[in-house]
């Protein structure tokens, strides 16, 4: 019984747990101090309540939902196709090719230098899909040793931080509050990944959810408070590693070690919950013959995360992640994930006040809220023309392949209402 | 500092043919050490991406140079100065 509840809270841990999210709570606490851990409250408010409705058991009569089928239900077949298309491939092609090349690095330069950091990326890629190809239920059983290690790895660290003597270095004391709208805006990406989650059946999904972002906060709100305290405002804002820098200052080439654990194993958690993520949207899509190029019901799961490791390996051997444009993409596939969120809320809001559940409204409140803010966060970044560029791009060609597919098998959907993927 | 030696030394060997084939001196990580805080030494770090901003393993005072760019700076630096390059 505990079992998929830990299962559900660590696949919606697992872009939390990654160190692109470490990074940016570095920068978020080095840029707005105090702010940024009002903005993670309010951002955790947010993304508990849009998953409340999301997951709402009045969408299901068994209290489970798809979203796919929550997606087709509130706004329609197309959106939904285009939607899930652009954002469950470029999460899963962009944020692996970064992430696994961080895992490298992080192993080169912690634990052992000869090792090659590309070669450990491609080893670490090799391993998760061989659990992906092998059995989806060995990827499940991996994600919440992943998440565990990463966690216990960083509460270490923060009870070391806790209990042991401050830095003999000066740290910088800031005075006054910075503002920065981007950057709080920036604290909603950060907790990301609770919308999909698949607990098993007769449960109320909005439990591991709610307990993934209450351990997040918290662990974050420690760790950004350690890491102000330790490093100080100035050289975590310097630093494009704040992490490892705060964990080095907070326990020495121990600190440093703990928290190459948690990059490599944060980024093996990511991106195993991202295939999942993945496999999964596109097997909901096939189910109901909205995948292009697939009959009704034929899904070949192997077969697409080949296709998403060759890709994957494609842009890794082709220097993107050593190009700075990858940040760009990634900022834009972790907007279109939010952008998704926010219409996954649109969808729950509009069902449920069909259905007269009261307070659904907020559905309708959150999405509008958590588009402004994905516009916001598009056009207040540094590449803004190339974010937008690739983001529409992204999405007319996803639109522009859902529309021929619905064109060319116009009568072959069937919405199952009591469907799970 | 052994760290930082193993890091150059691993970043050496690793750009060793290019450099060879390009005809560009190479230089050991002794040699740089004991450069290291001279006037005469321009070090340039040429990374860009993930191979920049996720390495813990930055030399301080080195500055950031596109490999993109190159003929945008190759002249802005005095050529009676060392210029050390690192990329990996």
């Amino acid at each position: 019984m505990v079992r998929p509840y830990i299962v559900a809270m660590s696949l919606s841990l697992g872009w939390m747990v990654s160190p692109d999210a470490l990074v940016r709570l570095g920068a978020g606490i080095a840029e707005n101090q105090p702010l940024f851990i009002a903005a993670m409250t309010l951002a955790v408010v947010l993304i508990a309540r849009g998953t409340s409705l999301v997951r709402h058991p009045g969408l299901r009569s068994d209290g489970r939902c798809s979203q796919t089928g929550l997606l087709i239900e509130g706004l329609g077949r197309l959106p939904a196709m285009s939607l899930i298309l652009a954002s469950r491939f470029s999460l899963v092609l962009i944020l692996p090719t970064a992430l696994l090349v961080s895992a490298g690095f992080a192993f080169n330069e912690i634990f052992l230098y000869w090792f090659p950091n590309f070669g450990f990326a491609f080893l670490l890629l090799a391993a998760i899909a061989l659990l992906h190809l092998a059995d989806e239920r060995f990827a499940l059983a991996v994600q919440p040793f992943l998440v565990t290690i990463c966690l216990g790895c960083l509460l270490l660290l923060c009870l070391a931080g806790l209990g042991g003597p401050a830095s003999s270095k000066p740290v910088s004391v800031a005075t006054g509050i910075s503002f920065t709208p981007e950057v709080m805006g920036g604290a909603l990406l950060l907790f990301l990944g609770t919308d999909y989650i698949t607990p098993g059946r007769n449960r109320d999904s909005r439990g591991p959810s709610m307990a993934a972002l209450c351990c997040a906060l918290l662990l974050f709100v420690f760790w950004a408070m350690l890491s102000l305290h330790y490093v100080g405002q100035e050289r975590l804002s310097a630093s494009t590693v704040p992490h490892l820098l705060a964990a080095r200052e907070v326990w020495g080439q121990t600190g440093r070690v703990l928290m190459g654990c948690i990059i490599i194993c944060g980024s093996c958690a990511a991106v195993n919950s991202l295939f999942h993520l993945a496999s999964r949207s596109l097997a909901s899509l096939a189910e109901r013959g909205l995948l292009p190029g697939h009959p009704q019901g034929t899904f070949r799961r192997r077969r697409f995360i080949l296709l998403f490791v060759v890709l994957i390996v494609g842009l890794m051997a082709g220097g993107v992640a050593g190009h700075s444009i990858i940040e760009v993409y990634i900022q834009a596939t972790l907007l279109l994930w939010l952008l998704m969120f926010a219409m996954l809320c649109l969808a729950a809001g509009r069902i449920l006040m069909r259905r007269t559940v009261p307070h659904s409204w907020h559905g309708l409140a959150l999405a509008a809220t958590l588009t402004t803010a994905a516009i916001f966060l598009a056009l207040r970044h540094d590449q803004a023309m190339v974010l937008i560029r690739f983001t529409l791009l992204t999405l007319a060609a996803t639109t522009g392949l859902s529309l021929f597919w619905l064109w060319k098998r116009p009568a072959s959907e069937i919405i199952n209402s009591h469907h799970q993927p | 500092m052994k760290k930082m030696l193993l890091f150059l030394v691993s970043i050496i060997c690793f750009t060793a043919l290019p450099a060879l084939a390009g005809g560009v001196k190479l230089m050991t990580t002794t040699e740089l050490k004991n450069m290291l805080g001279s006037k005469e030494l321009i070090i340039l770090d040429v990374r860009s991406g993930r191979d920049w901003s996720t390495s813990e393993l930055k030399i301080t005072g080195a500055i950031r140079a596109s490999g993109d760019d190159f003929d945008s700076w190759a002249n802005s630096y005095p050529k009676e100065k060392k210029i050390v390059l690192y990329c990996a």
